[in-house]
């Protein structure tokens, strides 16, 4: 356990690494970061007296060694336009994107769960078509168009509930809402084919001739199993539900960090840009490390080694 | 005694689909209404995206003052000069949606070409040869799925600029994992099945099995892949012109003008809701012809 741990652990460093070089590479295509810093009219010599400074005139490679040792120690740069470490900033920021990830997630989940059992169980039945159509929908719908027409109706034409901002709980509603449907679309399809599966399965056929009840065989039997490749989709889905969150966070003015990435692309905020990519990089690899974790705790026959 | 020359053998391989299995997906097809209507859909938005300029429509560039934020005909201030209203500048939206199918179409279909033949050759190479060549491949794959991908493509387009010209390239070089991942995982297995062995025992090169034997089995599940990506890239592209990342205005994508229809919500409730109807409708079409030539490709699959 402690060795897969270690192994796995070592394995996302050596992504996050790539990752890193990939980042700092696209970061520095750009151009001249000290035009950017310096008024346009600034001679070249203290174009040149920055540049040193700020350690740009030696080979790329070395530069990048610096950013990297720097990075470790958890310093990812100061962000041109707060003049703060732009780690600071992101942490800001990173309240509000979770509070709506798990929003969108708890719905998510609420919603993908019963359906997927329903339309697992009532196979082919009207309620199992219903739910297929809506979960074929929730797939494709453009997130971002779904939020704009919840508040042309919900807050424009009904004006139950606020149209952008926070401030109070009724503010997540309706982005929370937007950014889950994708998930439970996702969420929902992948439990009902692995359920349809583990009804099948020996397991049940025993259950059901031992006497016990539908709802019992079900639930304790059936979905108990089916729960395995749910979960890898439920931990998938956690990372584009912080993907997505960077269009919910622009429709709904939701201050999060997708909402100060964007700003920092167009303020042409480099280092931001590159601190928040690389945030983004690590809670993913995190994401992705405690659902393999799962798996045992789930699934004693995945044996981690 | 004459050698037996075995690379005149006919190919092991199995064969491209024959008329009859045309025929087969005929029936398929025709037995599955939603794939039908999809199908009929994607025709449609194609064939006016292709037509646009020749089509009886206003000229989505033309600005009329006066005629600003008209509403849709049906509505009692509309007029059935604009049967979709006009946006903020009076040009006329149904002839801007139907031109924005064209950017859709174009960037769509050119992204994927371009990632699928990157992420097809890579892959190829990365499951036949292995090794350390291997390797490198999948962990720059596995480097790049740890940034969720509209993040990457920002990053990227920030860096770049925004525009069609840019967007294009930018999305075909990031999407190019899914088709690696895809390609390698079928080339695996193919490496050690008969009809590669035998082909490599008679002496055949690596270019001669790869293009002869690998490529045609491969290009079903790459097609799979292809039609679902396709939809992807369309509502990515739309993503970045809604952020104001894709194509510039005043040239009409659905993303930009559903962008600019933001600012329009309580007023011109049109402007916002009809370019993002085209643009849910053709996705969801894409969609559901990709599950169908899932399903057409390997029954098994047909989970729903």
């Amino acid at each position: 356990m402690l060795t897969y741990l270690a192994g796995r652990l070592i394995s996302a460093a050596v992504t996050l690494m790539v990752v890193s070089v990939v980042v700092f590479v696209v970061a520095h295509l750009t151009g001249d970061p000290v035009r950017l810093l310096l008024p346009v009219e600034a001679s070249t010599q203290e174009v040149d007296r920055v540049r040193q400074q700020l350690g740009l005139d030696e080979p790329l490679p070395i530069q990048y060694l610096r950013f990297a040792a720097h990075a470790v120690q958890g310093d990812l740069g100061n962000s041109l336009r707060y003049r703060q470490p732009a780690l600071e900033v992101i942490l800001g920021r990173v309240p509000a994107t979770a509070a709506l990830a798990v929003a969108a997630m708890t719905i998510a989940l609420a919603i993908a769960i019963p359906t997927g059992i329903v339309s697992a169980v009532g196979r082919g039945g009207i309620l199992d078509r219903l739910a297929r159509g809506l979960s074929l929908l929730g797939q494709a719908l453009p997130a971002y168009w779904l939020g704009i027409m919840l508040i042309i109706v919900f807050a424009v034409w009904l004006r139950w509930l606020p149209a952008a901002g926070a401030g109070s709980p009724a503010h997540l509603i309706l982005p929370a809402i937007t950014l889950g449907l994708w998930p439970t679309a996702r969420i929902s399809r992948v439990l009902r084919a692995s359920l349809l599966e583990s009804l099948n399965g020996d397991y049940v056929r025993t259950a059901r001739a031992k006497g016990l009840s539908e709802s019992r065989v079900v639930l304790r039997h059936a979905l108990a199993n089916a729960l395995l490749p749910a979960v890898t989709v439920v931990g998938l889905s956690f990372g584009i539900v912080f993907g997505g969150a960077i269009i919910t966070e622009t429709v709904f003015a939701w201050p999060g960090v997708g909402r100060l990435l964007l700003d920092a692309v167009s303020q042409r905020d480099y280092p931001l840009v590159q601190a928040i990519v690389l945030t983004f990089a690590v809670v993913f690899l995190l994401i992705n490390l405690v659902v393999d974790l799962l798996y045992g705790v789930l699934d004693p026959r995945v044996r981690l080694a | 005694m004459q050698a037996p020359r075995l690379e005149q053998a006919p190919p092991l391989a199995p064969a491209r689909p024959t008329s009859s299995g045309w025929l087969a997906v005929q029936r398929r097809l025709t037995a599955n209404r939603e794939a039908c209507v999809a199908l009929a859909i994607l025709l449609v938005l194609v064939s006016a995206a292709a037509a646009a300029p020749l089509l009886p429509l206003a000229d989505p560039f033309d600005q009329d003052l006066v005629g600003r934020l008209l509403p849709p005909a049906w509505d009692t201030d509309g007029a059935w000069s604009h049967p979709l209203g006009t946006d903020q500048l009076g040009r006329d939206l149904l002839s801007r949606v139907i031109w924005g199918a064209r950017v859709s179409v174009v960037v769509g279909v050119s992204a994927v070409v371009i990632s699928g033949i990157i992420g097809v050759s890579g892959g190829v190479v990365a499951g036949y040869f292995g090794g350390w060549l291997d390797n490198i491949i999948m962990r720059i794959a596995d480097g790049q799925l740890a940034i969720p991908f509209i993040l990457l493509v920002i990053a990227v387009i920030s860096v770049v600029g925004p525009g069609i010209e840019k967007v294009v390239p930018v999305l075909g070089i990031t999407g190019w994992v899914i088709y690696a991942r895809v390609a390698r995982a079928e080339v695996l297995s193919l490496r050690e099945r008969e009809f590669v062995l035998a082909a490599r025992a008679s002496g055949a090169g690596a270019a001669r099995i790869l293009l002869r034997h690998i490529r045609p089995n491969i290009l079903g599940s790459i097609a799979v892949v292809a039609s679902v990506e396709v939809a992807n890239m369309i509502l990515l592209e739309s993503s970045l012109g809604f952020l104001g990342l894709g194509v510039q205005p005043p040239t009409p994508s659905w993303g930009n003008m559903l962008g600019e229809g933001r600012d329009y919500l309580t007023t011109a409730w049109w402007l916002a809701t009809l370019p993002g109807l085209a643009l849910a409708t053709s996705a969801l079409a894409i969609t559901v012809l990709g599950d169908f030539l899932r399903d057409l490709l390997d029954p098994r699959s047909a989970v729903g």
